[in-house]
């Protein structure tokens, strides 16, 4: 009995050792030929007429287009490059990479699709944006020297450089985005509420993600992004 | 028995307040799927038939790309009060500059007002000058409350726009400032204010006609 199960014990051993060799030698053979093919198409549609994919592609230059030829930003999520951007008739005057936090490649893939849903949607308005937490970003000091240089009432010259803020669009799209200034918290009500919000949309579904940026970027996208604010979708290649 | 109606209604009320809640909270779906006011692009489709399809969608997208600059160009975000000359995947300059304060001021005599906003849009360098002098508008003397002078040299002040400037329409520049402390914040009454070493380099860089983009 114990003889037996050597033997096959042995056997077992020996076939895995065979399987391993085998699967090693297709593996370099399969990068040989790989070599030594002309250029292999990466995509087997890459030749023919893809008519969906034009027809997705085609509304998205079609509405970007549109977008263009308005004398406002917009904004781009581009997920095929992995950048937040926005544009002015058709240029990017501002972009900034997704640097993603509390990294769920799940939320990431779950983002594009829900923003497209059934119908491949490729803009959204920007429905709200809300600060959680921010800091001023002039010292009273410099603001009295403006005040002395200008007529202009300081209050209108302070700038809130966000500490934390959430972008929202429909469909439960939520981004976060997040900076290494602690910031004072804004209305613990108006915060409460929101977070309440966010929990009770959960089960109805949502995709959230939070990015990191510096507070000069932060700055900036907080302070264009507007309620109504157009957004295009880059689909992930 | 009791307890099963009980539970059941409990159920029911807490089920209704959270839907209750939900909908307060979220706005509902009153936003979901309206139309937005640059049209609705889901209804743009592409033309039957392969030739015509690949021909139109060639077109659409050499329109797009014929909109973007094919040299590099200066952008001035008023947000952040940051001027960067870019092209789309690199920075080329990247300073701290200050923009419009966004103040009002009314002539207490002839009630005339000026609103002090960078302008935003799209622009082109139309002029590059070498120590520039200010022509003072009527608004500076009325900001003073000084009388505005009848002698058009009473006027001009060679030190405040600093080395150079960079005109960009309508009597718009970018230059420099004896108020290099105050970069960063939005001050100015419309110009776009750079520090000297920046400015420099800007100057250097830039040719009449690069296109300046202000959001």
């Amino acid at each position: 009995m114990f003889s037996d199960l050597n033997k096959m014990s042995s056997v077992l051993k020996y076939s895995r050792l065979g399987l391993c060799g085998l699967l090693a030698g297709i593996a370099l053979s399969s990068c040989e030929g790989r070599h030594s093919e002309v250029r292999p198409a990466s995509n087997p549609n890459a030749e023919g007429w893809d008519r969906h994919q034009a027809e997705m592609e085609y509304r998205l230059t079609q509405t970007e287009l549109t977008l263009a030829k308005l004398d406002r930003p917009y904004m781009v999520l581009d997920f095929a490059s992995n950048q937040v951007e926005l544009k002015l008739k058709g240029t990017i005057v501002w972009n900034c990479l997704m640097e993603i936090t509390q990294f769920d490649s799940q939320e990431l893939k779950e983002f594009p699709a829900r923003f497209m849903g059934n119908e491949e949607r490729v803009m959204l308005p920007l429905v709200d944006k809300y600060l959680f937490a921010g800091e001023e970003k002039t010292p009273d000091s410099v603001l009295a020297i403006v005040g002395s240089v200008t007529n202009v009432d300081p209050e209108l010259l302070q700038r809130d450089v966000p500490a934390r803020f959430q972008l929202f669009w429909d469909y439960g799209l939520t981004i976060e985005v997040r900076t290494k200034i602690a910031g004072k918290p804004r209305s613990v009500v108006k915060s409460a509420l929101v977070e309440l919000r966010h929990t009770l949309r959960s089960p109805f579904g949502e995709a959230y993600f939070v990015l990191n940026m510096n507070p000069d970027d932060a700055l900036t996208l907080y302070r264009a992004a507007h309620q109504g604010m157009p957004t295009l979708l880059y689909p992930p290649e | 028995m009791k307890h099963w109606r009980f539970y059941a209604m409990t159920v029911s009320v807490l089920l209704a307040a959270y839907i209750g809640a939900w909908l307060t909270i979220t706005g509902g779906s009153s936003q979901q799927g309206r139309e937005a006011p640059w049209g609705d692009s889901l209804s743009v489709t592409l033309p039957e038939g392969e030739g015509a399809a690949k021909k139109e969608l060639a077109r659409v997208k050499n329109e797009l790309s014929k909109m973007k600059p094919s040299r590099p160009y200066i952008v001035i975000d008023t947000h952040a009060n940051i001027l960067t000359f870019r092209t789309e995947d690199s920075i080329l300059l990247r300073a701290t500059c200050s923009t419009g304060s966004g103040g009002e001021l009314i002539d207490p005599g002839t009630g005339r007002r000026w609103i002090f906003d960078t302008p935003r849009g799209v622009f082109k360098v139309k002029s590059k000058l070498t120590d520039p002098w200010w022509r003072k508008p009527d608004w500076a003397f009325i900001e003073e409350n000084e009388t505005i002078p009848k002698d058009p040299r009473e006027r001009l002040d060679p030190e405040m726009l600093g080395d150079f400037a960079l005109g960009f329409g309508d009597d718009y520049f970018i230059h420099g400032t004896i108020y290099e402390r105050l970069l960063g914040v939005n001050v100015t009454h419309g110009c776009v204010r750079l520090g000297s070493d920046d400015l420099k380099r800007l100057y250097d860089q830039v040719p009449i006609g690069t296109p300046v983009y202000v959001f």
